[in-house]
Order: C-alpha cells, then sequence, then structure tokens
C-alpha cells in the first residue's frame, strides 16, 4: 500500500524516525510511563505537606474532616473506579479492534469523569456556601454540622478534657513557690495535670467566632481546607485534562483512526485516567476518613 | 510490523488480556473500598487507622497498575520507572517526617525541667525544693545545698552568675542622659514635680498618685483613676527602673524618652487633666519656689520654666530610681545569696525562653507581639491603637520584671492578679509552652530575687516649694 508520502510497505501510523511500529508503541508507552512518574512526584509534594502537618495537628485534622461529607467522597471513589474498568476494558476492545464497544466504553469512562466532576461540584458550592474555605476565609460559624462535630469530637475526647481542668487552672490557686515538700520528686502536685499536647488548653477568651465553634480548643483549622482544596483541586483539574484527552481520543476512534495494530492513543489515555484513578484511591482515606 | 501472532489475533503482538480479569479487578476494588470505609469506623487508635487505611489503598493501587495499567504484561522497565518515583516520593514524605518528629520535643513541657535535671545531675549537685518564696528574701536558701560538694555548688553558682552577668548585665546607679547633665538640683526639682498634686486639675493627683514610690512604683490596681475618678485602659506601669526601658515609654514604646513621657498624663484629660502645658507652667510660675528651683535646675536659660523643662525634671529624678536586687548582688559576687531553687529557676528562664525578650539590665525588652505562639484575646490592640498599621495589631513593650512579684496586678491591662498564672499564661502565649508546676514554682523563686529597693532618699516625699 502506498500513501500521499509515495512510501511503500509500512503501516500508515508508523512516524519516519522509528524503525517500526513496535518499537513505536513501545516508546510512547515508555515516554507515558515517565511523564506518570513525573505527576506521580508532583502530588508527592502535596501529600508531604499533608504528611508533615497531620503530624503536627492530628487534632485539626481530625476535627476539620468531619467536615467532608464522607458518602459523596465514597460516591466519587466508586465513580472513579468504575470508569478505570471501563477505560480498560476500551483499550482492550480497541486493541481487539471492535471499534463500536470501544467508542460505547469511552463515553461511559466520560459520563464517570462528568458524575466525579458533578459530585466534586456539589461538594466545593456546599463549602463556599458555608465558609469552609482557606485562610482567613475559613469561618464556620454558619456551618450546620458544627454541633454534630463537637459533640463526636467531646466524646471521643471526653476523657481527654476531664483529666485537663483547664477551668480549674484558672480560677484556682495556681501553686505558689511551695510547691512541694524537700526531698519529693519533681512530679507536679495531683490536683493539677498538665492537658495532653494536642488539647490547647482554653485561657479566658471568648471564642471570637459566635456559635459552638471555639477556636481555642482547636487552632488553624483552616490550614486543613488549604491542602484539601489544594489536593482535590489538582486533582480535579487532572480529572478535566483526562476527560478532554478521552473526548480527542473517542472522536478519533469514531473517525476509524485505530486498528489492532495501532491503538497506542487509547492506551496511553487510559493509562493518564488510570493515574488519576490511583491518585484519589490514596486521598479519600486520607482525607475524608480521618477520626 | 511484527509478525508474531497468538491466540488472540494479529495485534501487533501485545498481549490483550481476557476480559475476566478486568472485571475481578473491578470487583476487587470495589471491595477494598468498602473495607477501607468500614476499617476507618472502628476505632483502633490513629497510627492503626492510618495503617491500615494506606494498606488497603497501596493493594487496590497495586490492583490498577499491574493490571488496569497492564505492567503485568508490559515491559519490565516501565514497573521500574514507577518504582522508582514512588522511592523518591517514599524518601520525600520520610526525611521530612523525621524532620517533624525532632520537633515534637518542643511539646513536651517536661523537656526543659528534664534536661535541667540532667545537667545537674552531671556536676553532682542534688536538686533540693526548700519552698523558699518571696517572704523570706535573703533567708538562707544558699544552705540548703545537699548531695554534691558545696565546693560544687559553689562553682555551679559562680557559673550561672557569670551567664547571668552577660544576659542582663551589671546595674548602673544612674541612667545618664546624652544630652544633658544630670545634676543634683535638676534631680531634686524633679522629686518635687513627681509629688506635685497641684499640677492636676482636681489638685489630688501626682505622678506619685499611680506611680507610688512607696509600693515600687505602681498603685496596685488594674488601671488607674484619673483626676475625675475615670478609669485608665492600661495599666500603670513601675517608675521603678523605667529608666532602663529601650524600646521607649507606655505599654506602647509612644514616648521616646522619660522627659518626654512625664509631661503626658500631666495634659491627659483622663489624668492629670491639665488643660495644656501652658496652664501647667502657670501654676509653677505662680509658686515662687518653683521659679527659684527651675533657675537652680536650669542655668543659663533664659525661660528655664517651661513644660518641656518640667518633663525633663521629672525624667532626671526617675533615671535614679534603680533597685540594685538580690540577684544583681548575686550577679556581683555573691553568690551565697540564692537558694538552689532560685539558681534553678534562673535556669529555667532561660532555658524555657523568657530571657529572649526579659534581658539586659532592665530585664525587659522591646516591642513584641502579645499572643506571639498562641492566640491571645485583647481587645487593646497596643501599638495599632496608635499608628492604625495591621501589623501593629497587639504588639505591646516587654516590661521590665524587676520587682515583677510587688508590681501586680499584671498585664498591660492589669488583667491578671495570680504571677503563678501570668507565668504559665506567657509561657503558653509566648512560646508556646506549657510549663509544670515545679517550673512555674522555680521561675517564682527566680523572680522574686529580682526585688530591690529605692534609696531612702529618693523615695521620700520632698518638702514642696511654697
Amino acid at each position: 500500500m502506498s500513501d500521499a508520502h509515495g512510501h511503500e510497505g509500512h503501516h500508515p501510523n508508523l512516524a519516519h524516525h522509528f524503525d517500526n511500529l513496535d518499537q513505536q508503541i513501545e516508546s510512547g508507552k515508555l515516554g507515558m510511563w515517565l511523564f506518570l512518574a513525573t505527576e506521580v512526584l508532583l502530588f508527592a509534594g502535596l501529600f508531604c505537606a499533608y504528611t508533615v502537618y497531620r503530624f503536627t495537628h492530628p487534632e485539626v485534622f481530625e476535627f476539620a474532616s468531619k467536615f467532608l461529607n464522607t458518602a459523596l467522597g465514597a460516591t466519587n471513589t466508586l465513580v472513579l473506579i468504575a470508569s478505570s474498568w471501563t477505560v480498560a476494558l476500551a483499550v482492550r476492545s480497541a486493541q481487539l479492534g471492535e471499534r463500536k464497544k470501544t467508542s460505547i466504553l469511552l463515553v461511559l469512562t466520560l459520563l464517570g469523569a462528568v458524575g466525579f466532576m458533578t459530585i466534586k461540584y456539589v461538594e466545593y458550592n456546599h463549602k463556599f456556601h458555608e465558609h469552609l474555605k482557606w485562610g482567613l476565609q475559613f469561618d464556620p460559624a454558619n456551618s450546620l454540622p458544627q454541633k454534630e462535630h463537637w459533640d463526636a469530637w467531646n466524646a471521643k475526647h471526653a476523657k481527654e478534657v476531664a483529666d485537663a481542668p483547664t477551668e480549674r487552672m484558672l480560677a484556682s490557686k495556681a501553686p505558689t513557690y511551695e510547691v512541694s515538700e524537700p526531698g519529693d520528686d519533681l512530679v507536679a502536685s495531683s490536683t493539677i495535670v498538665v492537658p495532653p499536647a494536642h488539647v490547647a488548653p482554653t485561657v479566658e477568651s471568648e471564642p471570637t467566632v459566635p456559635g459552638d465553634y471555639d477556636p481555642e480548643k482547636i487552632r488553624n483549622v483552616h490550614i486543613f481546607f488549604g491542602i484539601y482544596f489544594c489536593m482535590t483541586g489538582l486533582h480535579g483539574i487532572h480529572v478535566i485534562i483526562g476527560a478532554l484527552v478521552i473526548i480527542w481520543v473517542l472522536l478519533r476512534n469514531i473517525r476509524g483512526d485505530f486498528s489492532p495494530e495501532y491503538n497506542l492513543p487509547v492506551d496511553l489515555a487510559g493509562l493518564y485516567w488510570h493515574l488519576v484513578d490511583l491518585i484519589w484511591i490514596f486521598l479519600f482515606p486520607l482525607l475524608y476518613l480521618i477520626g | 510490523m511484527s509478525e508474531t501472532k497468538d491466540s488472540h489475533g494479529d495485534h501487533g503482538g501485545h498481549h490483550v488480556p481476557p476480559a475476566w480479569i478486568f472485571h475481578a479487578v473491578f470487583v476487587a476494588l470495589i471491595i477494598g473500598t468498602v473495607i477501607t470505609y468500614y476499617a476507618s469506623t472502628i476505632d483502633m487508635g490513629r497510627q492503626v487507622n492510618i495503617v491500615v487505611a494506606l494498606a488497603i489503598a497501596v493493594v487496590k493501587a497495586s490492583l490498577v497498575c499491574a493490571f488496569f495499567m497492564h505492567l503485568r504484561w508490559d515491559k519490565p522497565f516501565n514497573t521500574v520507572i514507577l518504582l522508582v518515583s514512588l522511592g523518591f516520593t517514599a524518601l520525600f514524605l520520610g526525611i521530612s517526617t523525621l524532620d517533624t518528629a525532632e520537633n515534637e520535643w518542643r511539646k513536651d513541657p517536661g523537656y526543659a525541667e528534664r534536661k535541667m535535671q540532667e545537667a545537674r545531675a552531671r556536676q553532682g549537685i542534688s536538686y533540693e525544693r526548700d519552698g523558699h518564696g518571696a517572704k523570706e528574701t535573703g533567708s538562707s536558701g544558699g544552705g540548703s545545698h545537699s548531695g554534691g560538694a558545696a565546693d560544687a555548688g559553689e562553682t555551679h553558682a559562680a557559673e550561672v552568675a557569670a551567664k547571668a552577668v552577660k544576659q542582663f548585665g551589671v546595674l548602673p546607679k544612674e541612667v545618664a542622659p546624652k544630652d544633658y547633665p544630670l545634676t543634683d538640683a535638676l534631680v531634686s526639682l524633679g522629686q518635687q514635680l513627681y509629688w506635685e498634686t497641684r499640677m492636676s486639675k482636681s489638685g489630688t493627683i501626682s505622678c506619685n498618685s499611680c506611680h507610688d514610690l512607696g509600693r515600687f512604683g505602681v498603685d496596685g490596681l488594674p488601671t488607674s483613676p484619673g483626676h475625675d475618678g475615670t478609669l485608665g485602659g492600661r495599666n500603670s506601669p513601675t517608675s521603678f527602673n523605667a529608666a532602663l526601658n529601650v524600646a521607649g515609654q507606655f505599654w506602647d514604646g509612644r514616648a521616646d524618652s522619660l522627659e518626654q513621657q512625664a509631661t503626658m498624663p500631666i495634659t491627659n484629660p483622663i489624668e492629670m487633666g491639665m488643660e495644656s502645658g501652658d496652664a501647667v507652667v502657670a501654676v509653677l510660675a505662680g509658686i515662687p519656689g518653683y521659679v527659684e528651683a527651675f533657675k537652680a535646675a536650669f542655668p543659663g536659660e533664659e525661660t528655664p520654666l517651661t513644660f518641656a523643662n518640667v518633663g525633663k525634671a521629672i525624667g532626671a529624678f526617675e533615671r535614679r530610681l534603680l533597685t540594685p536586687s538580690r540577684f544583681d548582688a548575686f550577679m556581683g559576687g555573691a553568690h551565697e545569696l540564692l537558694s538552689p531553687q532560685e539558681l534553678g529557676g534562673y535556669e529555667t528562664f532561660v532555658d524555657v525562653g523568657c530571657a529572649t525578650c526579659h534581658t539586659g539590665p532592665g530585664i525587659n525588652g522591646g516591642i513584641e507581639k502579645l499572643g506571639k505562639a498562641a492566640f491571645f484575646e485583647s481587645k487593646d490592640q497596643g501599638v495599632f491603637e496608635e499608628t492604625g498599621k495591621e501589623r501593629d495589631r497587639q504588639m505591646f513593650k516587654v516590661p521590665t520584671l524587676r520587682n515583677v512579684t510587688e508590681t501586680g496586678p499584671w498585664f498591660h491591662d492589669g488583667g491578671q492578679t495570680d504571677l503563678p498564672q501570668v507565668v504559665r499564661i506567657m509561657a503558653k502565649h509566648q512560646l508556646g509552652k506549657e510549663l509544670s508546676d515545679a517550673q512555674v514554682a522555680d521561675i517564682l523563686a527566680f523572680l522574686s530575687t529580682l526585688t530591690g529597693e529605692l534609696d531612702s532618699k529618693l523615695k521620700a516625699k520632698p518638702t514642696l516649694p511654697q
């Protein structure tokens, strides 16, 4: 067969700098995997921020995580897993030359993408309304679930709160110089216990936010939301990019560009989509299932 | 073009997995998600929960990589690329976590205490509490060394004294001004003006009313009433050792010098309430004794009786209001004056970090943020009230700790009446530390050594000119 180049005997998709289609396909895959490695490292930076901050302020994460809707997060996980399944099947059917089936599977994958972004939109919208945002814009005073959060948090930490008599510390006579008898060891007197490090004792300051939320009890909750929006936002951008790539591949498939010999673009689009799914597999438990 | 064919048909030689594998992986992923969810509802302890969730996530990820992403059937090098990227990620997160873990000790309230104990143990001194407090200044706390040799205690005290002198310096007898000579005539005029109630609207308030020389330079009230009884907004700072303030006068440092500060309460409507500097001058000009005193204090000036000179005289007097304390004597060589608790208290004071702000001969500091380490609610926004700049919010001058045990109530609003609580609040909000009872007790013992007295001549009320 000849083509517009006037060449004879090679596959129309074979690019000239490759010896054969096999090499081209393997190179394409290699290149894609190298790119995926960089994507892993991209998200690694954000995961590092997450790790360090959660390590130093576990109470912030425990508390703030309750503002997230676990049901929606779980649904999104299932949606992405399903779309990963359909795109893997689409790659398979492209390899088998089943053009129509490939198109259907790619459309189903796109439906998954749309579903994911819709749920994400609902979640973000809710957060913006409730002022559960990053930085100084964080203001959960009007956030409905906060009483539940405090009840859940208090129930969990009731024992620790009981052991940290912060009101007593304020109201009572704190020890004078004569703290212990000579010869006593240096353990503090038994009636006053230093609260555990992650429970910040309340000092005589009124909460600056009306309602149940007490900024003295748990400080800097907005940092959790900064991390949350950064990570899920970047991930959401990747979902959109992935969806656009899949649309492009779908159109090419409808046009008849692919064959059992050459279906690399479907494969590579699938790889990208799987990465998006992989990242979410880690994001979901780390953000939504704390505490 | 590849020549190989296999049972799956001609597709370029690439392995086409059977569909059931994908279905199986899909089901496994769903199950994994469900397990993850339910595992998170069981409280296995924070660490275990995270490990379980991540372990399941890793299993799911492996299934996706191996089967959905074809790594199982691909060239192995692709897997190597993935593993290398994961390896570097692990390195990144791992080393960052190690670094973070190092910082966790700062949250340990007993850290400084333990370190001090270890250091003392190394020097062979056993640490004994003798319960001496401010009421018993000068008692023989120094005699209660036990365990280690008295020599070791003596050397230790000498070491501490040497360090303390580097920290606090030597207290001068007076703080000489830069631009005028501090003469006795000027100082005695200033002393008279300090007690002069005729410089107030009601005729009953003088500097001494709120900065009582008989009470360590304060009046013992949270805030002080003015000529008509209106209470001020801030606690009256002590005039004792005010000459050593490095960051100006007032709680926000807005007066550059003692001389400038001295004039401001006189014309402040809620303090002494005089209409203006001219009104003050008019009152004083009507008292012949003052006319003479000003001439003597400001020789060579054509009109010595000015409002600025009133401030200058009072400022000059305040420059001699310095109170050498037991701790100064200790630093000067009388090492037996401090008990082990007080010595340890000084060390705690430095270890915990108090000395980063409360330092120098005045044991005071510059302008710092109230609530540096942990937010402190304060209606009074400090320097911001003066400048209106956002970055000046809650910035206050670090006050002197000399005579602090006697100059309560404490803080800029006089809001704290319990000194141990003051120490705890400072540690928590300025240093981010939770102090143990032992640490608080030791610090208080040290603070009690900073109490000193004025020369009786400076303290006494002079005869006022008529």
